[in-house]
């Protein structure tokens, strides 16, 4: 199990460091350089030789990296070229934002999400299973920014119930804050909450037709029994797997959705920076981010390994 | 043959209907799509405009028709593009393990690591902005997701003994490839492709949306839903139409693809 | 006495694409306290009894359990029955275990629900159960999980769970199909064992005759849904008198070495389809005896006298199965120089490798990172030959690499020392031109006929390919050809249009057979081409492997794990265990004077009925090899098995 363990995290450091690499290689081929967009109307070609040799933008590409690199290991992941402030601070307030958005998000997906994937996998076939099977489509095939007018539409315009933007801060009441959070989150929700009933209704669909099954079924224990203590352990299985991936949806979605909603978390950071043309800001969310999703797959596997008894007891006893 | 579910011919029927719309806009649409009909401004759904009117004065049924063609066009190349490649990668690295399977997989892992939106707005950010870029962007995207499933498809007939009994007749690899393993892996690849068009369109969506797929004036489903922001209260069918639109495209491409599932696997092979 | 289990006309039916499927009709048995009772066809009875055929089926008829009707019975007052009164064994013990619940828990789990038991006293309950079975340590496997014990482990806990609430009535379904011959003997005393002790009644379905006399008091043979004899066991196995029972009984191959001459009796034709079964009786068309009345009457049950019947008008007046047809040739081909040898063949494969390879090696002052991958020894330095014509036959259980020799010698897999020959050549080296008349004078035959054939294509495109490669020669002559080929297995022409999935399973196995024909090979690696087959079918395919022997002259060597199927084809017999091999000779001397005591236990462990057949050995013992091992003078196999 260790070993396993130390395995995942090897191989995770190793992915995280190539898509450094990437990221970096990516920004330092772009069309408008740093040194161009820092000096916006004043930049003729005289200027911006003199301030990139002054920046060090000429140095070699792998000196530049390295540089970056050990900022980044040492925790400073540089200035941003449009606010003018160290990107760490501004990242980070901006990530714990999201973090809230994504987790409550997350455990609603969860939660909701295999009960309605067991419940109509129980029940396959009869109504319950149809009306969940076209909430499922409906709910990964329209796109969450649609969704997301359509509930401003609803809740904002219409019902008149709840805020459409923004960020309540604590300071001014709990009310305030959760408020603000309820139409986000459940824009980000719908599109996961589809895909992980899907999954669930067909995992457990799969393991409610196994041959230990219908063993346990034939020695006479309950259907409750069956279902939850054999079928949805084992069927819980590839589910984790796919939580996993669906963090990768989570961070587009909160992307979108904290425009919709004008959120100011690290999505609504990182198109601000993608406009502005703030490349070390660019650079460095996505960096953060793509490290929260390997963090998240690491965490997936590790989870899968503990479950799964192939995986955690190895050798044969007998 | 059995008869396909309900499903897959109703889903296949309203897919074709929105193609034919796009591809026939330049008849179907009352009006070209950046005309501006200088009266009326933000107009409600009436007769004349059967979607109403956007703040540029533009009627906003036709840029709906039109939109239908950038983003099938995008659904369409970028799942094009995720097949060519990844397909034959993916059966070669099935079929022939060693060291290409390895390293492909360790290169899909690395790519399926990332953030898919993010991986594409990499991309972009590094090109300037264009349909052809973003097909391409998202096709080299897919490339991961179609390879692995064809990888494991195949890795499942590699298994089945008339693939051996192939290399026992000395047949050449690109026979194998070609004429024993892919008719019989084609069903899983085609549904996987299904879902990956609808998945396309999303994404070129999100994309128009933050602004960074195609430009104005081009009618754009994302692009229009973007521009209704600030008028959502005061214009809704500004987001109606291509909202609508959109998500009536993508489910049908969804059904099709879910029910093709469901009527190809039942082994293919024998039902007696 | 009431009858413990009691079924009155049941009729089963599946409402299918293809129309009202009736997989049992009007199925009418008892089974008194203590009794056993064997079943053989298919599970559809257990199934119906068990409550398990699901929403598609319709069941009618009673089943009269303890006098009580289950069918009738509401799902909850059902479910109180099953595992308490009534336990379930079934087929696959790799599958009817939860992955992710330890054994122990899984048998307590019915004690818990029906006894009532503390869960503390139900796994306490467990481990007596399990070492009931004979299992020692139970401790130590109640607290395993399913997937880190042997098939016979598994098998034996899935009986303990099935007796743990000490129920009257044991249902198995199939339940040593899966299991290795040895392991399989070893299941059965247990069986034989519980019964006396607990006077448990049994219902055992299977398709192995041999097994079910071994076990039960009575016997009902089913054909078609319909049961056409029924009696004591010991009568109806040595006195059939349904025809589909002698001929069943007939087709079983004898153990012992066969003439090369000798074809065994077979029942031909497919097995009846149940949609759409013939008119009359349903066997009729397969029937040795049958006449105009069998096509227009459809048969009852008659009986016979001391709890014998059977469902044929003719019963009495049918003699013995038909005998296996002589070969039309009686040329006799005679070995002719050696073919095919493998000399010192060993093959590896890596089990841990990669980053789970390293270790940390601390013996030294400093630790140091070691690599130590390890592999598990498929193939162990065999050496063997096969001279054209002859048949070399291979045994062993599985897991012991007989595939992966017929692999190796055939280069579908590489060695990883040794070397394999054809004709004089190494294998391994051959290129081009060579290697290609290598490709078309050696082939294979496979065990799961439903994916040795491609589903997209048809059978003259599948049989037209190896023809296309090595014949050449126009589409003409190429169709011409395959209308041969077809006539060599005795299917119809018209089949060169059919589909894999439109034909039956001894019927795609003869298409795999003319494939492997196609190329004019002399060498035919079979690797256990019967075991996917049904039981009617099996002889007949065994007749015509020889035919085809005979007709030109082919070496095979034939991997099975049935010594009988394989003392039927062979001149010399292999025993393989652990990638070695044990003993090798004529099938005479393995047959009759067994040295080695895998081989002595294989014997042993077949079931009586077999053994009883086993006649005419002579001490005679030339060209007897023992234990060609890599190790000489040490057994790769000593001790007491254990499964």
């Amino acid at each position: 199990m260790t070993l396993y363990f130390v395995q995942r995290l090897a191989a995770v450091a190793g992915v995280i460091t190539l898509m450094s690499v990437l990221v970096f290689l990516a920004t330092h081929a772009l069309p408008a350089t740093i040194a161009e967009v820092m000096l916006g109307q004043y930049a003729t070609p005289e200027t911006v030789a003199a301030l990139e040799t002054k920046l060090g933008l000429t140095r070699p590409l792998l000196t530049q990296y390295w540089e970056w690199a050990s900022g980044v290991l040492h925790g400073d992941l540089g200035r941003s070229l449009v606010m003018e402030v160290p990107i760490v601070p501004v990242l980070w307030t901006a990530l714990g934002r999201s973090a809230v958005l994504g987790a409550t998000a997350m455990t609603v997906v969860s939660v909701l999400g295999i009960a309605l994937g067991v419940v109509a996998a129980v029940r396959h076939g009869r109504v319950i299973d149809h009306l969940a099977s076209g909430f499922t489509i409906v709910g990964l095939s329209v796109p969450e920014f649609f969704w997301g007018l359509l509930l401003i539409l609803l809740f904002g315009s219409y019902l008149r119930l709840l805020p459409t933007s923004g960020y309540g801060k604590l300071d001014k009441g709990a009310g305030s804050y959760v408020a603000h959070l309820v139409l986000p989150v459940a824009t980000l929700a719908i599109g996961l909450l589809a895909h992980v009933a899907r999954l669930t209704r067909s995992s457990m669909l799969e393991a409610l037709d196994t041959a230990y099954v219908k063993a346990a079924r034939a020695r006479g224990l309950p259907e409750w029994a069956v279902v939850t203590r054999h079928a949805l352990r084992n069927a819980l299985l590839p589910t984790i797997t796919v939580l996993a991936q669906d963090i990768g949806f989570l961070i587009g979605g909160i992307v979108a959705v904290e425009t919709i909603f004008a959120y100011p978390g690290i999505g609504r950071l990182l198109v601000y920076a993608l406009e502005r043309h703030d490349w070390p800001l660019m650079q460095a969310a996505i960096l953060v981010l793509t490290a929260v999703q390997c963090l998240a797959n690491l965490a997936a596997d590790l989870l899968y390994a503990l479950f799964n008894p192939q995986i955690r007891y190895g050798r044969a006893v007998a | 043959m059995r008869l396909p579910p309900w499903r897959v011919i109703l889903a296949g029927y309203v897919l074709a209907g929105i193609v034919v719309a796009a591809a026939g806009a330049d008849w179907l649409a009352p009006y070209p799509f950046d005309e501006l009909h200088v009266a009326d401004r933000l107009h409600s759904p009436s007769l004349a405009y059967l979607a109403g009117t956007d703040e540029y004065r533009r009627d906003v049924l036709s840029r709906t028709l039109y939109g239908g063609r950038l983003s099938l066009f995008l659904g369409v190349a970028a799942t094009g593009i995720g097949l060519a490649a990844g397909v034959p990668l993916g059966l070669l690295a099935g079929y022939r393990r060693g060291l290409l399977d390895e390293v492909l997989m360790r290169a899909l892992d690395v790519v399926m690591s990332f953030p898919a939106l993010l991986l594409v707005l990499l991309i972009i950010a590094v090109t300037p902005p264009g349909l052809g870029k973003t097909a391409v962007a998202v096709g080299i995207l897919f490339v991961a997701p179609i390879a692995r499933v064809t990888r494991s498809v195949t890795l499942d007939l590699v298994t089945r003994e008339f693939i051996v009994a192939a290399r026992a007749r000395g047949e050449r690899l690109s026979y194998i490839l070609r004429r024993e393993l892919l008719p019989n892996a084609w069903p899983a690849i085609v549904v996987e492709g299904s879902l990956r068009v609808a998945f396309a369109i999303l994404l070129g969506a999100v994309l128009s949306f933050l602004g960074f797929g195609v430009q104005p004036p081009a009618a754009d489903w994302g692009l229009m839903i973007n521009n209704s922001r600030d008028f959502v209260e005061t214009a809704p069918w500004l987001a109606l139409a291509p909202g609508a639109a959109m998500s009536l495209t993508v489910i049908a491409v969804s059904l099709l693809g879910d029910g093709l599932r469901e009527y190809l696997d039942p082994r293919l092979a024998y039902r007696q | 006495m009431t009858p413990l289990l009691a079924l009155r006309d049941l009729t089963v039916t599946y409402a299918t694409e293809a129309g009202r499927l009736t997989a049992a009709r009007a199925v009418s048995f008892d089974l008194a306290a203590g009794e056993a009772l064997g079943l053989v066809g298919k599970s559809t009875i257990a199934g119906a009894i068990l409550d398990l055929l699901g929403d598609g089926a319709t069941v009618e008829g009673d089943i009269l359990f303890e006098s009580v009707d289950l069918s009738e019975l509401d799902a909850k007052r059902r479910r109180k029955l099953l595992g308490h009164r009534i336990g379930a064994v079934f087929q696959d013990p790799f599958t009817a275990l939860d992955p992710a619940m330890t054994i122990g828990r899984q048998i307590a789990e019915p004690l818990v629900e029906h006894l009532r038991l503390r869960p503390k006293s139900a796994m306490e309950r467990a481990c007596e159960l399990l070492a009931d079975m004979g299992i020692d340590q139970p401790r130590r496997i109640a607290a395993a999980y399913p997937h880190q014990l042997s098939g016979g482990m598994r098998q034996r806990a899935l009986i303990a769970a099935a007796v743990a609430c000490e129920p009257p009535l044991l249902v198995l379904d199939e339940p040593t199909t899966a299991l290795d011959v040895t392991v399989e003997a070893q299941i059965l005393s247990l069986l034989a064992e519980l019964r006396q002790r607990k006077q448990v009644g049994l219902l055992f379905i299977s398709h192995n005759l041999a097994v079910v006399r071994k076990l039960c008091d009575r016997i009902a043979v089913l054909y078609a849904s319909q049961i056409v004899e029924e009696g004591a066991a010991a009568e109806v196995l040595r006195r059939p008198l349904h025809p589909y029972a002698k001929g069943l009984i007939a087709s079983l191959p004898p153990l012992r070495p066969a003439e090369r001459a000798a074809r065994l009796p077979s029942i031909g034709g497919r097995p009846a389809g149940l949609a759409a079964p013939p008119s009359g009786c349903f066997f009729h068309p397969r029937c040795a005896f049958a006449e105009p009345r069998c096509r227009a009457e459809a048969q009852t049950l008659l009986d016979v006298g001391s709890g014998h019947s059977v469902r044929c008008w003719k019963y009495d007046a049918t003699g013995n199965w038909p005998s296996g047809a002589p070969p039309g040739l009686t040329r006799i081909w005679a070995a002719d120089g050696t073919l095919v040898r493998a000399v010192a063949l060993r093959k590896r494969f890596p089990a841990v490798r990669g980053l789970a390879a390293l270790n940390l090696d601390w013996s030294g002052r400093l630790p140091r990172l070691r690599y130590r991958p390890t592999y598990t020894i498929a193939v162990d330095h065999i050496s063997l030959s096969i001279d054209a014509g002859e048949t070399l036959g291979l045994v062993g259980e599985s897991g012991c690499g007989k595939s992966t020799l017929g692999r190796l010698l055939l280069r579908l897999i590489k060695a990883s020392s040794g070397t394999a020959e054809f004709a004089g050549a190494d294998v391994q080296r051959l290129k081009g031109r060579a290697l290609r008349r290598f490709r078309q004078g050696a082939q294979i035959v496979f065990q799961n006929a439903d994916s040795s054939l491609n589903p997209r294509l048809s059978v003259g495109e599948a049989i037209g390919r190896p023809l296309y490669l090595f014949d050449g020669g126009t589409l003409a002559e190429r169709e011409r050809q395959v209308l041969e080929l077809l006539d060599m297995v005795q299917l119809p022409r018209s089949y060169r249009r059919r589909y894999p999935f439109q034909l039956s399973g001894g019927e795609r196995q003869r298409v795999a057979i003319a494939r492997a024909l196609a190329t004019r090979p002399r060498f035919i690696v079979c690797d256990e081409p019967m075991s996917a087959l049904d039981v009617s079918v099996q002889a007949a395919i065994v007749n015509l492997l020889a035919d085809l022997r005979d007709a030109f002259g082919l070496a095979y060597l034939f991997i099975s794990h049935d010594l009988a199927v394989v003392a039927q084809l062979a001149g010399r017999i292999a025993v393989m265990y652990r990638g070695s091999i044990c003993e090798l000779g004529s099938a005479r001397d393995v047959l009759c004077s067994p040295r080695h005591p895998y081989t002595q236990a294989l014997l042993a462990a077949l079931p009586a009925t077999a053994r009883e057949r086993v006649s005419g050995c002579s001490p005679f013992r030339a060209r007897h090899s023992f234990c060609t091992g890599r190790r000489p003078g040490r057994l790769p196999f000593s001790g007491a098995l254990s499964a």
